[in-house]
């Protein structure tokens, strides 16, 4: 009898390790690019959201950021990392305010609030003056987000103009 | 969870937003421009995103990444026309042509066909050639712009007579060859720019050219977190240095191209008077708002030779009517259109005085006349040469352009090139002189008539004996 009980407590044992062994957070993402689009519906003009592969010049184009946690197991500390694509300007306050937003103007090496984003230049005379940074100086976009729960998902957006 | 949940905000803050991206989108200095200064056409706009997480432990997991690519679309603007050479023009004769040259240059931010088309109106004492003026049906030229990655962008450049400066370009995904075709990976084109190509630099305030494209490289756009860009060599052929300039991103480079526009001439309806007509060009990219219509106006100047005959009794001179004239040929002897007459045996001489009364040159020039009734031409009239000679061939008369007198004789063996030659049949009644008059003149009968500008008069005399 006792050498049942000690294999039974064993076999507990293993199973417990694999299942924490199964268990991991497993997240994927996927990008939609979006452009509004003027139709008339019941004789009333409308703007609704198209997707959108080509892009004029001064258009807007809508980033939508999917996200899905399919693992068993929470994920934390996401850290979605999106540079502003060449050619294009960020539209301000366009970015979804999702977990901790900030932005960068060096490249993606540093990260502040907008009104935090300064830069110094030299002005005439000599000395320096500190400048807030505009939107089409923005370089980054990055969102900080403590827990994707298993088997959740979520998105962020912004917008940015083509030049 | 869905987080997209947390960015639900109330109408009135959406709408304060919604202003104020108005307003700052509205404040830029190149929205206004947006169209040609900035991306290019066929440019893929590549976003890739990473997501770095742990798990819930807090051991960091591998990143997870995504791209996405859109294309940026080739917007049609009108083109301009940069030089019409010359201006205005000249011409003189119907059917005569005058060929003007355009140099087109694109301001479409990628590559696109031009169209084009010619047309005569507006005409001033003239008739509107029944053909059109020729131009070729469309042209194609090539755009793109001074890519974000290029090394030199805030830099001064002065590129020397044949010296050369490459820029980085967009990838342009291959889209078209310099035809408007599909493109390939590697075809030396890129967004229509090809080698040899004409080209400028447009920084949307000033134009830096023409440069002649060397090198294209055009790479397969690749898997990188950005399209890989190409390359544009430019090449200085211009005799002199460009620059400085300082390029920036989006600056665009831009193909021109000269093209040659025919215009062929009606008919002057009155030569005396000044004629003239339009040829519009049209030049249009198929899309923009306008095409641009340039205008050119040709001055049309013909010629017209008005001629008045003349004759006096040599024998025994007689006052007569109508019109009178003297000729350079035969001093102070006064010439009649009306009222000279003459017994058997006396001697006329007769005066063709030929004149371009119109406003241009009357060419292939030449005059015949035939013998009067009851009379016989006169060869080798002591007045008309002081060298003895025979008779056969003989001389038979005088002509006189532009202050230089020719002698000509009966079978063509006499007379001055860009003067006068002349010849006859015979020297009985009804025989034809013929004779080939004013500037370039030759002694080829027929082909070889002169020039006459306008104003320049010649004189041709002869002598008849009263059978």
């Amino acid at each position: 009898m006792r050498k049942y009980v000690a294999s039974f407590t064993l076999l507990i044992a293993v199973f417990m390790l694999s299942a924490a062994a199964w268990a991991a957070a497993d997240v994927e993402i996927r990008i939609k690019t979006e452009k509004e689009k003027v139709v008339t519906k019941d004789g009333q003009k409308v703007t609704k959201m198209v997707a959108a592969k080509n892009f004029t010049p001064g258009e807007i184009i809508h980033y939508t950021v999917l996200y899905r946690n399919k693992g068993n197991e929470d994920a934390t500390k996401a850290v979605i990392n999106d540079p502003i694509p060449r050619g294009c300007i960020y539209i301000p306050g366009s970015a979804t305010e999702t977990g901790d937003l900030t932005f960068s103007i060096d490249g993606g090496k540093t990260y502040k609030k907008p009104a935090l984003l300064t830069y110094e230049v030299k002005v005439t005379g000599g000395g320096t003056e500190k400048r807030t940074a505009s939107p089409e100086e923005y370089t980054n976009i990055r969102w900080v987000i403590d827990r994707i729960p298993a088997g959740t998902n979520g998105k962020v957006s912004f917008q940015v103009k083509v030049k | 969870m869905t987080t997209s949940s947390k960015n639900k905000s109330s109408g009135l803050f959406k709408g304060v937003l919604a202003a104020m991206t108005l307003l700052w989108m509205t404040a830029l200095p190149f929205s206004a421009q947006a169209v040609l200064q900035g991306s290019a056409g066929n440019t893929i706009v590549r976003n890739t995103i990473t997501v770095n997480y742990s798990d819930a432990r807090g051991t960091g997991q591998t990143p997870v990444t995504a791209s996405v690519d859109i294309t940026v679309n080739t917007v049609a603007a009108t083109p301009t026309i940069l030089s019409v050479a010359p201006s205005p023009g000249s011409t003189d004769g119907a059917g005569a042509t005058q060929v003007y040259t355009y140099r087109i240059r694109t301001n479409s931010n990628g590559p696109g066909s031009i169209a084009l088309g010619a047309a005569d109106g507006s005409p001033t004492n003239i008739t509107v050639s029944v053909t059109p003026p020729n131009v070729a049906a469309s042209i194609y030229l090539g755009s793109t712009v001074i890519d974000p990655s290029e090394a030199k962008i805030g830099a001064a450049q002065t590129v020397a007579n044949l010296a050369s400066i490459t820029f980085a370009v967009p990838n342009d995904n291959h889209a078209v060859n310099n035809t408007g075709a599909a493109g390939a990976v590697n075809d030396l084109m890129i967004n229509g720019l090809i080698l040899g190509d004409l080209v400028y630099i447009y920084s949307g305030a000033a134009y830096y050219g023409p440069f002649t494209v060397g090198t294209v490289t055009d790479p397969a756009a690749g898997a990188t977190a950005t399209a890989a860009p190409g390359s544009v060599q430019l090449i200085n052929n211009t005799g002199a240095s460009i620059g400085p300039f300082t390029p920036a991103y989006g600056w665009q480079i831009v193909e021109a191209r000269d093209v040659t526009v025919t215009a062929t001439q009606g008919v002057v309806a009155d030569p005396t008077l000044d004629a003239s007509w339009i040829t519009t060009l049209t030049a249009t990219m198929a899309g923009a708002a306008a095409a641009n219509t340039p205008t050119v106006t040709t001055n049309a100047h013909m010629g017209r030779i008005a001629i008045t005959k003349y004759v006096r009794n040599v024998t025994t001179p007689v006052v007569g009517g109508g019109l009178t004239s003297t000729s350079p040929l035969t001093g102070a002897n006064v010439f009649y259109t009306t009222g000279v007459n003459g017994k058997p045996g006396e001697y006329l001489e007769y005066l063709a005085v030929l004149t371009d009364t119109g406003k241009g040159n009357a060419t292939a020039v030449y005059a015949t006349d035939v013998m009067p009734t009851y009379s016989t031409l006169v060869t080798f009239p002591a007045t008309y040469g002081t060298t003895p000679g025979s008779a056969i061939p003989g001389i038979f008369a005088l002509a006189s352009f532009n202050a230089t007198t020719a002698i000509l004789r009966t079978n063509n063996t006499g007379g001055t090139n860009g003067v006068a030659h002349g010849q006859s049949t015979g020297i009985t009644a009804g025989s034809t002189m013929t004779f080939n008059i004013g500037a370039a003149c030759t002694n080829v009968f027929p082909g070889g008539g002169g020039t006459l500008a306008t104003t320049q008069t010649a004189y041709v005399i002869y002598q008849v004996k009263i059978d």
